[in-house]
């Protein structure tokens, strides 16, 4: 009988281990305490210092490849994150929203219209991941910190925060792009009552917190439809929100500008927009600039990684007229 | 599927183990045979048909032979010597008809399911050269799982029933078991009915100890594959996808970390087949005896993969070259060319069809025969030129088992072997060509080449620490020192220590989650 | 005996064969040697060495392979 108890005890021990040498792999430990191991996958806004962000930027891929938060800080000294990731749903963007909220005091939520015509059954992650127990344990997402610990304080710092720099481009074909500009309309464009009623939430939660919600459509030949620029424009009308169609509003080269044919924009693409949004916030003066705040040093130091980081190749270089 | 799964090591191992201890001895046998018909089954759904038929004839045709000899023995004690002549050839000439047609039999499901494709294209192109306007479908069939691995375990039972070497099993279901073996059916290693019979059907019990023994070799397998195969995974991958892009000294490099992680993920895999077997108290013998520290290349292939070299030895060499007409050849060559090279011409012909059944059996592909050929005109190379190397290093007053020389040797089997891996993982004879070319061409390495090549300066720490931890492990096995045995006389806190280190070290250096590929069973496809 | 420690030592120099009993296992003899090794000892002593017979067992020293020759000389 005594060796049943040998392996149960060498277990709990080894359970004790795991959470206990999980702490020194977390970015930030004082909010890990106060916050907890939020979700695998969303940790890395943890990451930041309380209450030091003031705008959210919501939504799925069109967030994290169109809008650059290092870059809007760069310029005007606004700071920002991505919530987003890939197929991100009305309800993640919500959890997402919720854990911004606790540990940050944002005066600004974007919010990507994208999702609202996502099927949210239809997320991969969501089905896999949470019939995996590993994406719950915080060994398994952060155990790659070690070579942070071993790459110094630079290393700890997230200088990219939630937006992917993808240089390079692969350009659309003429057909879509004339349709694109045509206002092509898409007849299977439907909204499921669930994002509605996530869409709600999250405007339930802003209210609560005196934050203002804005939506806003980033570019994307594919993602994009006249059909859909009609709906959102009625939603914005009915909840009296405001709303930004960078679609209509930017003028994007769709050959140099797009990473897969015109579903994302690339690097490129990405600063007309991120300079279109920072641009919006100087004007409706909602934010502060935190610039030469010796606070947000660490934001400085983020802008100078993200431009020794984040280069294009000689061979993202070429230009198609 | 794979053995080096976190649900297989972890889930189904512990349950196996759990339930097979609660059976009742004289039963276990049918609970692992049930276990692995349920393995199989999950993999390859109906195709179990085919293992059912290899089963049944196996089982048929090794008591049928057995029943032969029986007979003869009855008829032989009856007769005078002139009769008695005629009666063994009769039996003999029976006996080898069986063998022959089960041996067609069985041999027909491999090239069904994995030759026939391959024949068929290039008859088709054949076909297609001939200006003939006709061609065979190409269908995309899917094998059963493991079929290389244990149809020739199967083979080798029968084949050894036929020369006397084992008696044949009365019972069915031992035959099964034997085929099936679930820790063994996927990946091998080819195993013998008489090495494994004793321990397979006794139903050991499953102690604390072999428990203990068990889990630690499992867990060191995990470590060679998570924290140095998956790593490497991502270069080999760059490089030989590629290799255009990158100099000659790229190509060395993918081809370096494609040798060991190929070497990390199969002995990886054999450490979880041994150690899961260890702990049913089954033994099976090592397929793997630290290659790396071979004096030359046909040493090497006797290091690795040790039992389907076995395979190769004891049922194609020396059938082929001790054969009637081959002793002739022998002994007429040897008058000729002497006591070195006469030998050598039908140990050269058997070796050549040694080598290249040995590249067809890794896959139907010309990379794969280019893979043996190549291992073959090594090996007859070295055999060639020994005495004369020897003549050469008397003559130069060189010490061959000199420290220095023993290190050239080293460097040079180990050169050989990566050129042979290359033929091996490059997709195409063109890119294998190609790489070859590059690494005896071009040495014009680009700045920040290296770190183009998919990993940081962090990955290569870990790669040097888990290596480093490999190479410790094999020092100690090849000087015979049971690590395993040294660890279970520390005290409870050592042993406990150590263990967590070994799957810390899992979890903080493995190449698992965001930007890894772990590799796939590379010899599960075999 | 000696007759065949001769054709040993002319095949693998190397080896003290009264005092190895692990010539296969120990990887001192290839199979190639085997096969050479094989050949002189039917030359030599005019037996015949069926296939079945190779095996470890019978080649891991030179007491074991005389056995195998004095069997085979019997039948």
């Amino acid at each position: 009988m005594k060796w049943y108890f040998k392996i149960i005890i060498f277990f709990i021990i080894l359970a004790i281990l795991v959470e206990l040498l999980a702490i020194p792999l977390f970015p930030n430990k004082k909010n890990l305490f106060k916050y907890g191991f939020f979700n695998s996958t969303m940790f890395e806004l943890l990451n930041e210092e309380e209450n030091t962000i003031d705008t959210l930027m919501v939504g799925d891929s069109l967030i994290y490849s169109s809008i650059s938060p290092t870059l809007i800080y760069d310029k005007y000294g606004f700071t920002s994150y991505d919530c987003s990731l890939s197929s991100q749903t009305m309800k993640e963007s919500y959890q997402y929203l919720t854990l911004g909220i606790k540990s940050q005091n944002p005066k600004v939520v974007f919010l990507e219209t994208n999702m609202f015509f996502r099927d949210p059954d239809s997320n991969k992650r969501k089905i896999k991941d949470i019939k995996k127990v590993k994406y719950m344990l915080p060994f398994y997402v952060l155990h790659n910190n070690w070579k942070k610990i071993l790459g110094g304080s630079d290393a700890w710092i997230d200088y990219n925060k939630g937006f992917r720099y993808i240089a390079k481009f692969n350009p659309a074909k003429k057909s879509d792009i004339e349709s694109y500009r045509k206002d092509r309309r898409d007849d299977k464009t439907i909204i499921k009552d669930e994002n509605m009623y996530y869409l709600k939430k999250i405007i339930e939660l802003c209210d609560e917190h005196n934050i203002k919600l804005i939506l806003i459509s980033n570019p994307s030949i594919k993602a994009w439809s006249m059909k859909k620029h009609e709906i959102v424009s009625k939603i914005a009308k009915d909840y009296n929100l405001e709303w930004l169609d960078l679609n209509t509003l930017l003028d994007i080269d769709w050959v140099n500008d797009t990473k897969d044919k015109g579903e994302h924009l690339n690097h490129r693409g990405a600063e007309i927009s991120t300079y279109y949004v920072g641009e919006y916030l100087l004007k409706s003066n909602l934010v502060v600039s935190h610039k030469n705040d010796p606070k947000y040093q660490k934001w400085d130091r983020a802008v100078e990684l993200y431009k020794e980081n984040n280069k294009e190749t000689k061979k993202e270089k070429i230009l198609i007229k | 599927m794979s053995y080096l799964s976190i649900y297989y090591l972890f889930l189904v191992i512990p349950a196996v183990v759990i339930i097979y201890s609660i059976v009742p001895k004289k039963f276990r046998y049918i609970f692992l045979l049930l276990v692995s018909f349920a393995l199989f089954f999950y993999i390859s759904k109906k195709l179990i048909v085919i293992l059912f038929i290899t089963i049944l004839t196996t089982y048929i045709s090794a008591l049928f032979i057995n029943k032969l000899e029986e007979k003869k023995e009855l008829l032989l004690n009856n007769a005078n010597s002139e009769e008695k002549k005629e009666i063994k050839n009769k039996f003999k000439f029976k006996k080898k008809l069986l063998l022959i047609i089960y041996i067609l039999i069985n041999v027909s499901f491999l090239v069904a399911y994995k030759y026939l494709n391959f024949f068929s294209i290039n008859t088709n192109l054949l076909l297609k050269l001939l200006h003939i306007d006709y061609s065979f479908k190409i269908i995309r069939i899917v094998a059963p799982i493991g079929i290389s691995f244990w149809l020739l375990t199967a083979l080798s039972y029968v084949i050894d029933v036929y020369n006397g070497k084992v008696e044949a099993e009365k019972n069915p279901l031992k035959v099964a078991l034997y085929i099936s073996y679930f820790a063994t059916l996927i990946e091998g290693p080819f195993t013998r009915y008489a090495d494994i019979k004793d321990s397979m059907f006794a139903g050991n019990n499953v102690t604390y100890d072999n428990l203990c023994r068990g889990y630690q070799r499992i867990m060191f397998g995990l470590f060679k594959k998570m924290v140095i195969a998956d790593r490497l995974n991502i270069l080999v991958k760059i490089v030989f996808d590629n290799y255009i892009e990158f100099s000659g000294f790229s190509s060395l490099l993918g081809t370096i970390a494609y040798t060991v992680m190929l070497y990390m993920e199969f002995s990886g895999t054999m450490d979880v087949v041994i150690g899961s077997s260890e702990i049913l108290g089954i033994n099976i013998k090592e397929n793997f005896r630290q290659p790396f520290f071979s004096k030359n290349i046909s040493e090497f292939w006797t290091r690795w993969h040790i039992s389907l070299g076995a395979w190769f030895r004891d049922y194609i060499f020396y059938p082929i070259s001790l054969s009637k007409p081959m002793k002739k050849l022998t002994i007429s060559a040897r008058k000729k060319l002497g006591n070195h090279f006469g030998p050598l011409i039908s140990g050269s012909i058997a070796l050549f069809v040694v080598w290249f059944l040995n590249g067809l059996w890794h896959g139907a592909g010309y990379t794969f025969l280019a893979f043996g050929l190549f291992h073959f005109l090594m090996i007859l190379l070295g055999n060639i030129f020994t005495p004369l190397i020897i003549k050469i290093c008397n003559k130069l007053n060189i010490n061959r088992e000199n420290i220095i020389y023993r290190v050239f040797q080293s460097i040079k089997m180990a050169f050989l072997v990566f050129i042979g891996e290359i033929f091996f993982r490059a997709d195409t004879m063109q890119i294998a060509l190609g790489m070859i070319k590059k690494i005896f061409t071009d040495w014009s390495i680009r700045t920040g080449e290296i770190s183009s090549l998919g990993l940081d300066i962090y990955d290569y720490i870990a790669l040097l620490i888990g290596i480093t931890f490999v190479f410790v492990i094999s020092i100690f096995k090849e000087k015979n020192i049971d690590v395993r045995n040294e660890i279970s006389k520390k005290p409870v806190a050592v042993r406990w220590a150590l263990y967590y280190i070994l799957i810390f070290s899992i979890f903080l250096l493995g190449a698992f989650g965001h930007g890894y590929v772990p590799v796939d069973p590379m010899y599960a496809d075999f | 005996m000696e007759k065949l420690i001769e054709i040993l030592e002319g095949l693998q120099p190397e080896v003290d064969y009264e005092t190895v009993d692990n010539l296969i296992d120990g990887r001192y003899l290839d199979s190639l040697t085997i096969l050479s090794l094989v050949s002189e000892i039917e030359d030599e002593f005019d037996v015949e060495i069926p296939t079945v017979e190779i095996i470890p067992a019978n080649f891991n020293s030179a007491k074991k392979m005389w056995e195998l020759i004095e069997r085979l000389k019997e039948e």
